[in-house]
């Protein structure tokens, strides 16, 4: 199924992905950021709070935030 | 008549101005296509030169035309290819995509206002506190001017609600924050591209974070010194527990500018600071002190000692009844020291009796 996948990490990134039926947001997180920690991140799936558990839906829009970004 | 909605008219408004951006940036496709037609144009004119030399039995030139061929048919291919790849088509987000996005931000930070007359959207985020320094809640504001000019970071301004501002830049509310614009850091192609794309609830959330983290690599001020004040003397910026101010007059100056009283042991600047005759360091009381004690000390002396610069007299109390009212009558003999009495004086006797040698001087009348 597609879902919309925004990833603010690094340079960022926006763009429709296909997952497979029944990824939760966890799975979709430890696929797509496999050294990182869920909680350093803000994530938000159609623009809501979501836990880990969250079975995504097609057309679901999911982001990712990380919670410290430095500025210069 | 019909209220207007602030969230409706702001997303139709932000959807017309990403549509201005975006035909404003649409990439443009006739370079590409110029560069294929020169690379054609190149190749003929390569194959009716082979075909002349091969025409002409000149095989060395044609072998040549040959391999030059080769190369410009590459050449085509690769200039096809270029001219082939479509730009990525980001469509316009509807309005209720935006209208969405201004949702986000309501439950994201507790509000959204609205102005229609200023023509910004602005979100207020929770205090910031970095290293134990209070910064207070920022505002996050999204002018629409400045977005139809740039989708970048500075679209934003930034204004602190209740500023505490860096001791030595008064424009500095924020390590990272300098006349109300935030160098955005690592957080600058992200917010570009969410602010390109319509997704406003990521730009504001991007800037939340960057405001809430602090990089000692490269703030407008460091925190080290955010509450420091500048030194009176050197004007170098002073952390805030290693400044001293000075007893006399009150200003607050770095180490290396004050001193210490070696009488009362008080801190002084270096303008502040005397010494006395001896050379001791002194506060301006102390060295007050010692001039009036030193004064008084002489003005002793003075009295004690007669009007003379004769260093080989001295002085002694004349008693009373030996003083002559009558200017006819002699003075009184002044006893003379031992060690003296050899001593040869210029015009006068060895005994100190003044009138051996003297001239005479006639009578008072």
């Amino acid at each position: 199924m597609k879902i919309f996948y925004v990833n603010n990490n690094g340079g960022g990134f926006a763009d429709h992905i296909e997952i497979n039926d029944g990824t939760t947001v966890g799975q979709l997180f430890a696929e797509k950021m496999p050294h990182e920690q869920p909680s350093d991140y803000l994530i938000r799936v159609d623009r809501l709070p979501a836990s880990a558990d969250q079975v995504l839906q097609p057309g679901s829009r999911v982001s990712i935030t990380p919670l410290k970004i430095e500025g210069a | 008549m019909k209220k207007k909605d602030p969230a409706f008219w702001a997303a139709i408004r932000l959807q017309r101005i990403l549509g201005q951006i975006r035909r404003r940036d649409q990439p443009d496709s006739l370079p590409l296509l110029s560069n294929l037609l020169h690379e054609q144009k190149s190749v003929e004119r390569g194959w009716r030169l082979y075909q002349k030399a091969k025409a002409r039995g000149w095989m060395l030139t044609a072998n040549i035309l040959l391999t030059r061929l080769d190369a410009d048919i590459a050449s085509v291919h690769a200039a096809s290819r270029a001219a082939r790849v479509p730009p990525r088509h980001i469509p316009v987000p509807t309005v209720s995509d935006i209208r969405a996005e201004l949702d986000q931000l309501e439950d994201e930070f507790g509000g959204v206002q609205i102005s229609c007359r200023e023509k910004h959207i602005d979100v207020t985020t929770d205090p910031v506190t970095l290293q134990d320094i209070h910064l207070g809640p920022f505002s996050i504001q999204l002018c629409f001017e400045n977005l139809a000019k740039r989708t970048d970071a500075s679209a934003f301004v930034i204004v602190a609600r209740d500023a505490n501002p860096a001791a030595s830049d008064c424009s500095c509310t924020h390590p990272h924050v300098r006349d109300e614009h935030l160098c955005a850091g690592d957080a600058a192609m992200p917010i570009a591209h969410a602010l390109s794309e319509g997704r406003f609830g990521d730009a504001f959330q991007l800037i939340n974070r960057v405001l809430h983290t602090y990089n000692p690599g490269s703030p407008f001020v460091d925190l080290d010194v955010w509450d420091g004040a500048a030194c009176r003397d050197c004007g170098n910026t002073m952390p805030g527990d290693s400044r001293s101010c000075c007893d006399h007059c009150g200003g607050d100056y770095c180490d290396d500018c004050t001193r210490r009283c070696e009488t009362c042991d008080a801190v002084i600047c270096v303008g502040c600071a005397d010494t006395d005759e001896n050379g001791t360091r002194l506060c301006p009381k102390c060295k007050e002190d010692a001039d009036q004690e030193s004064e008084e000390t002489y003005e002793a002396e003075e009295e004690q000692t007669p009007v003379s610069d004769d260093s080989i007299y001295v002085s002694q109390p004349v008693d009373p009844q030996t003083q002559t009212e009558n200017a006819d009558e002699p003075s009184p003999q002044i006893p003379v020291p031992a060690h003296a009495q050899d001593a040869q004086l210029p015009g006068g006797a060895a005994d100190g009796g003044g009138k051996a040698g003297a001239a005479d001087l006639p009578a008072a009348a």
